[in-house]
């Protein structure tokens, strides 16, 4: 559910880790975050681009259009320098949580 | 698992293009649009490489996209900064995200829902049905003009009084603007078509200003109408104007033959008007009431009086009794000193509607307590229910949705689960409230306006709501509480539950067998006190006795000889009817409503000074009544067909009243008189019989005379035919015999003695079955809860209990640990439900028949009863502990 407050801060992260690793356009983001969690944090792929706009306009993100190599017009995103140290901040914050997460992924396994 | 064509996450795109940035709203969308039209190519190129043909592959890419506007729109909104107003609409379509989301669930617990469902819509349905009876008996007040300053005074409660008394209060008052006298009256209407028997009523001239009701069509009574000398008057009720007389509009000044007498039509009421009982369908002056200037202490009507402004209901009060002081001190009318004391004035609505009205609104408490318990079930289902939820719940809270957003989740499944219980319930109360209509004196005011109405499905409405925030806020809130982590741990290996959960979920359970205690205790009263009515020998054999009422025409049978040779002929052929074994007549029928009681005068022995009149219900009947309803002759002779109207009057009294009036001496041989014996006439007491209860099952017997009918013929009887076979079979031929004999005597109230009886005290049964079902629902529900929360109790503590067993408990210590822990349960409910019913089953104490509130074997049957469900209800739980195995114990999570 795209901007729902249970989602929103989990997938703002997982955006901007996607982009960690280079610009991406949106449809290979969500590609990225759904192969990783399944689909516990984007109900459908719309979901994804009120987030990408919301970080673009918080500076944490710079759009521009581009082609795909098979000739398809995309809107690439790609980290700026705010996006990466937010980045960073977010994802110690989140760690705090992690113990939590690691006992729901140990649950699993039980 | 990478989709390789074209979206490389980590290849840069080649050959990137700046691009204008724009703000206005109409390009932002138009980018926005391009860009998740974009997305929906890749997509589709993806699906197509997979193997999809183009149309799938769109149609694939649409669905896994979700919804293209919503989306865009959102996008849209963040990026001209229009987020806020946004959200707000956003905030509705996640409400009904959340109804989706519960529905959702309830599919998958079709289990839960429906136990859910099914116990809301029990509680539901029956508050509405008792809502909408109460509603249409006592909350619509009386349809009059400002109803509430129209009084009901009464010299002495429900007893009537005599027209020149009324009149000379009438005169003398000061706190009433009109004080107007009415009866109920039966009328038979002749002439035009078949003769028809139709309930009415004679008034005082000035009631209908007193009610502040105008004629529809013409007019009312106007002023001196009911005095004797003026010509006969009638008014019609609407409906009885558009049904027999075709809504006729010349009907004005048509004459109508009523009890054989010539009425002309001077108005016709507005539709809905009917007083003093739903069924009232005319009214005619008190001039129909042949009156007698001798006997001022025996009355027919009863006042209704519209208070004064400005005049409270004390202050009239007052007034009231200062007149009657007045006209004792005067000699007037017969008043006594001291008769002032009795005086009364009471709301007409309280008159009107009567008892019923108490024991509605003391359903209603029981019903409502019936919910209460319904509500506690759910909350303890849901509070179980949310355990098992409690680590979805916790791994929403840790991935950031906040406590309000969990408890809006929480709240939403609970209204729609009071919503849903509540339809059902509604169709439910359709049921309930048929059979309730059905059960409620015909003649309260609203009586025939029960049903299902708006106001009675907004009640319904409020009450889903309001049960659904209610039984959902405690899970709900318990769900959003304390850390995630806790409840992680908590839940991870279900070794403990969550104390507060678990107190609440116990106390809860206290709670609800203490209700059910209570209604348990007051369903046994009603039930004790019915079956005591019920034992209540009436002093006639009713059963195998048919009875119905005829009614001859006064002008084709002016005369009393021509009366008493109808009726003469009639019980000749009813006695040939095949079947027949007896057959005998009485002009008011036992246990059906009713009563003559005028003061007994006993020649020779003078009332001293002061004293009270010797009051009788006064009775005609014919000889072969008293064989016919098998009423004992205790002394003396009954009526023989020799005493004829030529022939010294007679009476014959029962018990009763020998015992009252001629305590210790031989009655007969004495000459007596009443109102209806006249000054001169007195009759000799030739017989005693056994008494019988004419006027309730309930109470003590009353003094009663009866004369001869072949003395003092009339034009109505109520006749009884006592068959060999069933009385029911006989009716056709009764009603054949009456054609042949009459064809314009009416046959009406044909009914099964029996039936007579039992619809005397239907008010009591309808009392003892809704409180025996209302109990039966308390208790059947508690028994859920305690089984519920039990299970619950021994799936958490199986780790536990485990470890005990590993340690040696046997089978029997465990199961004796969790019997032992739901009677420790049931038994302080029960101390409770004790003290609870204790304090609030006085209030049924005028409801109840020779059973104190306190009566102890009822209390203890409800106990043991209800300890004995309790342990059953944990019996289950119990086994299943005590069957499982140490190893499985300890391996559950």
């Amino acid at each position: 559910m795209a901007g729902s407050d249970l989602y929103t801060g989990t997938l703002d992260l997982l955006v901007l880790k996607a982009l960690s690793w280079g610009p991406m356009h949106g449809y290979a983001i969500n590609k990225w975050i759904r192969e990783r969690t399944a689909e516990a944090v984007m109900v459908s792929e719309g979901s994804l681009y009120p987030a990408l706009h919301r970080l673009e306009r918080r500076g944490l993100l710079s759009e521009e259009w581009g082609v795909t190599d098979r000739g398809r017009e995309a809107k690439y995103y790609s980290l700026t320098a705010a996006g990466r140290a937010h980045l960073r901040a977010e994802a110690e914050r989140f760690t705090s949580h992690a113990a939590t997460v690691a006992a729901v992924l140990a649950l699993r396994r039980a | 698992m990478t989709g390789g064509e074209g979206s490389d996450p980590r290849r840069p795109p080649g050959v990137p293009r700046r691009r204008h940035i724009t703000f206005g709203r109409r390009s932002v969308a138009r980018e926005v649009e391009r860009e998740l039209r974009a997305h929906l190519r890749l997509k589709e190129d993806e699906l197509i490489a997979r193997g999809m043909s183009r149309d799938e592959a769109a149609r694939e890419a649409r669905r896994a996209f979700g919804d293209e506007r919503v989306v865009a729109g959102e996008c849209v909104a963040v990026r001209t900064g229009r987020a806020a107003s946004h959200a707000r609409r956003e905030r509705w379509r996640s409400v009904v995200q959340d109804a989706r989301i519960a529905v959702h669930g309830f599919r998958r617990a079709p289990g839960f829902t429906a136990v859910v469902v099914v116990t809301l819509a029990l509680g539901i349905g029956a508050n509405t049905a008792i809502f909408s009876v109460i509603d249409a008996v006592v909350g619509r007040g009386v349809p009059y003009r400002d109803p509430a300053r129209l009084m009901a005074p009464s010299l002495e409660e429900n007893v009537s009084i005599s027209k020149q008394r009324l009149e000379l209060i009438r005169a003398r008052q000061r706190s009433l603007t009109s004080v107007a006298g009415y009866s109920r009256w039966g009328l038979t209407l002749t002439g035009s078509g078949e003769a028809e028997q139709l309930q009415g009523a004679v008034v005082t001239a000035d009631l209908f200003d007193a009610l502040g009701v105008p004629a529809a069509i013409g007019r009312t009574f106007v002023d001196g109408e009911d005095r004797p000398g003026r010509s006969d008057v009638v008014v019609l009720g609407h409906g009885l104007w558009t049904e027999r007389f075709g809504a006729d509009s010349g009907i004005l000044g048509r004459v109508l033959r009523l009890n054989g007498r010539p009425h002309a039509v001077v108005g016709v009421m507005p539709p809905g008007f009917a007083f003093p009982v739903a069924g009232a369908r005319l009214w005619v002056p008190t001039t129909i009431v042949a009156d007698s200037t001798d006997d001022y202490v025996s009355g027919y009507l009863l006042m209704v009086g519209r208070l004064r402004p400005g005049a409270s209901r004390d202050a009239s009060l007052a007034d009231l009794r200062r007149v009657v002081r007045e006209l004792a001190a005067e000699r007037l009318a017969g008043f006594q000193p001291g008769d002032e004391s009795t005086v009364r004035i009471v709301p007409l609505g309280d008159v009107l509607v009567g008892d019923v009205g108490r024991v509605l609104f003391l359903l209603l408490a029981a019903v409502a307590f019936v919910l209460l318990i319904a509500c506690v079930n759910v909350a303890n289902l849901l509070l179980a229910r949310a355990s098992a939820r409690g680590r979805e719940f916790a791994v929403r809270a840790s991935l950031g949705a906040g406590r309000g957003r969990l408890v809006r989740q929480a709240l939403t499944e609970s209204v729609l689960l009071a919503v849903a219980g509540g339809a059902a319930g509604v169709l439910l109360a359709l049921g309930l409230i048929h059979a309730f209509a059905a059960s409620v004196p015909a003649n309260s005011p609203g009586a025939a306006t029960i049903g299902l109405d708006l106001r009675v499905l907004l009640f319904a409405l409020g009450l889903s709501l309001t049960v659904g925030i209610v039984f959902g806020l405690a899970p709900a809130l318990q769900l959003a509480r304390g850390a995630p982590g806790d409840v992680l741990r908590e839940g991870g290996r279900g070794g403990t539950m969550g104390a507060h959960r678990y107190r609440l979920m116990r106390s809860l359970v206290v709670g609800e067998v203490a209700l059910a205690v209570v209604l348990a205790i007051g369903a046994g009263l009603a039930l004790e006190s019915f079956r005591r009515l019920q034992g209540e020998h009436p002093g006639f054999r009713a059963e195998g006795v048919l009875s119905f009422s005829v009614t001859i025409d006064a002008t084709r049978y002016p005369s009393p000889e021509s009366q008493a040779q109808f009726f003469d002929d009639l019980f000749d052929r009813l006695g040939a009817v095949p079947g027949t074994r007896e057959v005998g007549a009485i002009h008011l029928l036992p246990l059906a409503g009713g009563n003559w009681n005028p003061s007994l005068v006993i020649e020779g022995r003078p009332l001293p000074e002061g004293a009270t009149p010797r009051e009788v219900d006064w009775r005609l009947v014919t000889p072969g009544y008293f064989r016919t309803m098998e009423i004992p002759l205790l002394a003396g002779r009954v009526f023989e067909e020799t005493d004829q109207m030529g022939t010294p009057p007679v009476a014959v009294i029962n018990r009763a009243l020998a015992d009252r009036y001629f305590r210790g001496e031989n009655p007969i041989g004495q000459r007596v008189r009443t109102f209806f014996e006249g000054r001169g006439n007195p009759a000799t007491i030739v017989g005693v019989v056994g008494d019988t209860k004419d006027q309730a099952l309930a109470g003590a017997t009353r003094p009663q005379i009866y004369r001869s009918f072949w003395q003092r013929p009339q034009t109505w009887m109520s006749v009884l035919v006592r068959t060999a076979g069933s009385p029911s079979s006989i009716a056709p031929a009764v009603r054949e015999t009456m054609r042949a004999l009459d064809p314009n005597a009416p046959v009406t109230d044909v009914r099964r003695l029996i039936d007579v009886v039992a619809s005397s005290i239907a008010q009591p049964r309808l009392m003892m079955w809704l409180l025996g079902l209302f109990g039966a629902l308390a208790v059947g529900l508690g028994a859920i809860g305690i089984y519920g929360v039990m299970s619950y109790v021994v799936q958490q503590r199986t780790p536990e209990i485990g470890v005990r067993m590993a340690l040696g408990a046997r089978p029997l210590d465990i199961r004796r640990l969790v019997l032992g822990d739901a009677l420790r349960l049931a038994g302080i409910g029960l101390g409770l439900g004790v003290l609870g019913a204790l304090a609030l089953t006085r209030f049924l104490a005028t409801q109840l028949y020779e059973v104190s509130v306190r009566d102890p074997a009822v209390y203890a049957a409800c106990l043991v009863l209800l300890a004995g469900i309790a342990a059953a209800a944990s019996w289950l739980p119990a086994r299943r502990a005590a069957r499982s195995q140490p190893t499985d114990l300890l391996r559950v999570g």
